[in-house]
């Protein structure tokens, strides 16, 4: 059985600085119950696209190679914070959202072509604007049979489940709080045991009622009922989870008035406890500070980021550039804390870390024309059978065609992570784009 | 994403046709396969739909061609009227929005995901907190745990059918009952009266979560063979009847009329449609405040209406609960006569102390219904609900209105946006120009290719330029003339010049093609799906309804409801 030290526990999470961050009340002693640590998927995605400062450079100042390279080059830098973390990182450029622009897509471009990011897909249709195919964190979710934990602070990027409904948007920290940790039980009182009780009763009813109508149904209709009793699984699972995981404190306030730093800063703690604590396997953040950043300097006063920063970028001006490339750092900040959130966490000889994937992604590709090719991939996290601490590029440098792009598609990488849990997938999304990417 | 740059998103449309029903294959689904896209010198373009007409076949309509048998998960309106009759009016629903794929949040592609169950089960610990002290039972109820129990169940019978839409099965009260007797220990208090308030609680719990309340089953009688038609039950029929018209579950005495047979037969359904329109005249008009309030995207949440306090220093919290309030009133009130007509061109509005001066006229003491100048003002396209949606914080926004117009009035569809548009100016940020001039130069330095798709719709949004942000009519912007003049492009008969947007709210009131298309979103709406080729009579028929009966939108829904196909599915191979 995997132990957590309370010391450990402690440790993690008391040098985090801001006074609303929660401390923690108790002691992790077990939290799973597996002899091998179970590997996790986070996935992260945000808005606005790459520049310049998104690569890594050589400390030479020479041609960008796959390994050597520096993250923190530039105060800048939009990967800067991750320096520590970059001997674990694989960063990927050149890849596109082939799915929304090729043969067989609904055309969703610009900020629509963010439904490629995590499903490899296109909207069905102008008039049925489902996905096509699943997101890869609901679709690994349902194959772990895990509860899917979805955090949407920007509503271009999104979740999709196997029907291709949308996955409900959630910003409410104070609400995730609620569902994650809210119903821990830390004591033996006989009434909490008897609602426990009283509550799975209803869940098995629940789940045979379920199954009979599941029974009656066919193709689409059918996999409704699949999606349901996933979710009286999950809701069951949520019932029997660890007693003995400790809980952050409460946040204090109310979630839909919160900033949008300490949105971001709880999501990550939260996403790190509820991975190390069992409470699920595959976690989500779209992450996004919103189309104000009035805690960034982006030039003039309190700019519309969409409009007065992202749009306006100019290629020959390097102050424009560097303001989008702030943007992207300080998301990059988030990633790198969760990232220390979950190396602080030891599990068997490592770390929570050693056994997560962090697959982070982007909306589109070049902020200013907002297309969906060259969009930057990121891998963080020990896990995954693929060399870490390497720069990939996969721009053929041939540009326009659709031929061309055909070999970037992005569906590849995402057949790749799937595959690391079982998934066994020939391809991921649309069917098109079969195989693994190669070089990875 | 900023209104303002999506609004703008369409203008670099390559050859736009704007095509009807977007280029549909006979199967009625959306075409997955094409040839590749064509490239430019900075990438590939975006699919264009094929320019083509909509490709019905022409047999006659002989056969009933039913819908394919499926589940519904209600909606949030619905979900909350069911829950009403079990725990009463006591808390409103924590669930997440609808999703709105097919355009309405009556779409049956909706799912029970795991913040829908989890919103749930709050939803229902906060109703059964707030009524479970009226769980009555009575002295002999109470006398003892045995009693008590006999009692609870004879309520939960009567709560299940309701509940259900459908007597409960013998094994679904044994069920209730066991989980009845566990839901009584969930409380600390031992006396027989709390305890069975805590199974009540449970058991309601059960019923309140089961697939059987939270999916509207149009399945018809089990054991048809896979490929048939088969009928809806009484039981799905009354269903359906009810949750169509009123987003409510059926009153017991629609199950009665349901369980006498009497739903088979067109008269009967009709009969029926007029008793509960008799009876919930309330329940059916926010049903048809909500049909006309998605189908034209009004939505009072959007981030458009955080108006910008130096364009619109009169704007306030409050007023906007006016606009909405009186919106809401506007339509509630239309709908005890939903005459077609009136919806589009009708001039009078509810208008309250707050909302007159967005009207220019004098406060009244209270808000009520008054006749506006006919010159200013033509229905909900002309209304601040509609006109402030579809503006941007700090201005008015043509294309985005002329978008609307286009899609949802004229159902005709157009591809997706290329991705390289840049933002539009703020008018405010451009004095000496209106909003009409800054889009139409930003539409000359965007090329002829802007040009295709924009032609559409632009025209339309134009012709609504008479208002302002707030829906304001205005004949002055910065100080200069504004220019409504505009067009209905590529409807049943030439181009139409309109010379504002009265004019433009008339000319779409009277276009065959406009209710044809406003009938098919009756349709999707009533429905929860998209038509199909299989529809075509269908709709027909529903056309033919609606231009007899004085186009009565009353009428079209009950239309649907006595048609042939409401009561039959096609039965899926499992």
């Amino acid at each position: 059985m995997t132990q957590i030290s309370r010391r450990a526990w402690l440790k993690t999470f008391a040098g985090l600085s801001a006074a609303s961050v929660a401390q923690f009340d108790g002691l992790l002693r077990s939290a799973w119950a597996q002899t091998a640590p179970p590997l996790r998927l986070v996935c992260l995605t945000q808005p606005h696209g790459i520049t310049s400062y998104w690569r890594p450079r050589m400390p030479n100042g020479g041609a960008l190679t796959e390994r050597g390279w520096r993250l923190d080059f530039d105060p800048d830098s939009s990967l800067g914070p991750l320096e520590r973390h970059k001997d674990s990182m694989v960063i990927i450029e050149g890849l596109d959202f082939t799915c929304c622009y090729g043969p067989g897509s609904t055309g969703s471009i610009g900020h629509h072509s963010a439904i490629a990011a995590l499903t490899g897909s296109d909207l069905r249709g102008p008039d049925d604007r489902r996905s096509k195919t699943p997101s890869i964190d609901i679709f690994l979710a349902s194959l772990l049979r895990t509860p899917p934990l979805v955090i949407t602070f920007y509503d271009a990027l999104k979740s999709w489940d196997a029907t291709g409904e949308v996955y409900p948007e959630n910003e409410d920290m104070v609400r995730t709080y609620q569902q994650l940790f809210g119903g821990l039980m830390t004591t033996t009182d006989p009434v909490a045991q008897a609602k426990s009780r009283a509550d799975l009763r209803v869940l098995s009813y629940l789940n045979s009622d379920a199954q009979r109508l599941r029974t009656r149904l066919a193709g689409p209709e059918r996999v409704k009922l699949d999606q349901h009793l996933e979710t009286l699984h999950s809701m069951e699972t949520r019932i029997n989870r660890p007693t003995s995981c400790a809980k952050p404190a409460a946040p204090v306030g109310r979630g839909d008035l919160m900033e949008y730093p300490l949105r971001h800063q709880l999501a990550m703690q939260y996403l790190s406890t509820a991975l190390a604590c069992g409470l699920t396997r595959v976690a989500t953040c779209h992450l996004s500070g919103g189309n104000r950043m009035p805690f960034l300097d982006l030039g003039g006063t309190d700019p519309a980021v969409h409009n007065d920063v992202v749009h306006v970028m100019q290629d020959n001006v390097d102050l424009s550039i560097r303001r989008v490339s702030r943007i992207h750092r300080w998301h990059a900040e988030h990633v790198a804390a969760l990232c220390d959130q979950l190396k602080a966490i030891p599990e068997g000889n490592g770390t929570v870390y050693d056994n997560t994937i962090i697959l982070w992604t982007n909306e589109l590709g070049n902020p200013r024309d907002h297309e969906p090719w060259n969009v930057p991939f990121v891998l963080l996290g020990g896990g995954g059978a693929w060399q870490k601490g390497r720069f990939l590029t996969y721009n053929s440098g041939s540009g326009t065609s659709v031929t061309a792009r055909e070999t970037n598609a992005h569906n590849r990488l995402l057949t790749k992570v799937a595959n690391q849990f079982g998934a066994n997938r020939t391809f991921f999304g649309e069917p098109a784009f079969t195989g693994e990417l190669q070089g990875l | 994403m900023n209104g303002r740059h999506v609004a703008l998103a369409v203008m670099f449309g390559v050859g736009c046709t704007g095509t009807i029903d977007g280029g549909r294959s006979p199967n009625g689904e959306f075409p997955t396969d094409s040839s590749p896209s064509p490239t430019s010198p900075t990438g590939p373009m975006p699919t264009e739909p094929t320019p083509t007409m909509p490709t019905m076949p022409s047999a006659p309509c002989t056969a009933v061609e039913p819908a394919p048998a499926r589940v519904i998960r209600l909606s949030q309106v619905e979900l909350g009227n069911t829950l009403d009759v079990l725990y009463g009016q006591v808390a409103a629903l924590d669930v997440p929005r609808d999703s709105r794929a097919f355009g309405y949040s009556t779409g049956d592609q909706q799912t029970v995901n795991l913040p829908f169950a989890e919103g749930l089960q709050r939803t229902l610990e906060t109703r059964s907190t707030a009524v479970r002290a009226s769980w009555t039972f009575s002295s002999t109820c109470q006398a003892s745990e045995t009693a008590a129990r006999t009692c609870a169940i004879d309520q939960l019978r009567t709560l299940g059918r309701l509940a259900f839409r459908r007597p409960l099965t013998a094994s679904e009260v044994t069920e209730l009952g066991e989980i009845y007797d566990l839901g009584r220990d969930t409380t600390a208090t031992t006396t027989v009266l709390a305890r069975a308030r805590a199974g009540m609680d449970y058991a309601l719990r059960a019923l309140a979560q089961s697939p059987q309340l939270l999916y509207r089953s149009e399945l018809g009688t089990d054991g048809a063979a896979a490929g048939t038609n088969a009928a809806l039950t009484s039981s799905e029929l009354a269903t359906a009847l009810a949750y169509t018209l009123l987003a409510a579950p059926p009153d017991a005495a629609l199950l009665d009329a349901a369980e006498r047979g009497e739903l088979s037969t067109s008269a009967g359904r009709r009969a029926e449609v007029n008793r509960l329109l008799t009876a919930s005249p309330n329940l059916f008009a926010a049903q048809l405040e909500r049909f006309v309030s998605e189908w034209l995207l009004i939505d009072f949440d959007k981030p458009a209406w955080t108006k910008s306090a130096s364009t619109y220093p009169s704007f306030s919290p409050a007023l906007l609960t006016a606009i909405k309030s009186e919106t809401s009133q506007q339509l509630r009130g239309w709908a005890r006569q939903p005459s077609f007509d009136t919806l589009l061109t009708g001039s009078s509005w509810v208008v309250g102390p707050q909302t007159a001066s967005l009207f220019g006229i004098s406060a009244p003491a209270t808000a009520g219904s008054v006749a506006l100048n006919p010159s200013q003002r033509a229905g909900i396209l002309t209304s601040p609900a509609f006109l402030g949606t579809h503006a941007h914080t700090d201005g008015s926004a043509p294309v985005s209105r002329g978008i609307v117009v286009l899609r949802n009035v004229l159902c005709r569809s157009l591809p997706p946006p290329p991705a390289n548009v840049p933002p539009l100016p703020s008018s405010s940020s451009m004095p000496g120009r209106t909003t009409r001039a800054v889009v139409e130069n930003h539409l000359r330095n965007g090329g002829s290719a802007c040009q295709g798709c924009h032609a559409l719709f632009n025209p339309m949004g134009y012709a609504l330029e008479a208002y302002d942000g707030l829906g304001r009519f205005r004949t002055e912007e910065n100080g200069l003339p504004v220019d409504s003049t505009g067009a209905i492009v590529g409807l049943d008969r030439p181009d139409q010049s309109v010379a504002g947007p009265t004019e433009l709210a008339r000319a779409l009131s009277s276009s065959a093609e406009v209710q044809k298309c406003f009938t098919k979103q009756a349709f999707r709406f009533a429905t929860g799906r998209l038509e199909a080729t299989a529809d075509r009579c269908t709709l027909e028929r529903l056309d033919a309804r609606f231009a007899a009966n004085g186009k009565d939108v009353a009428g079209l829904l009950s239309a649907l409801i006595e048609d042939e196909t409401f009561t039959q599915r096609k039965v899926a191979t499992p």
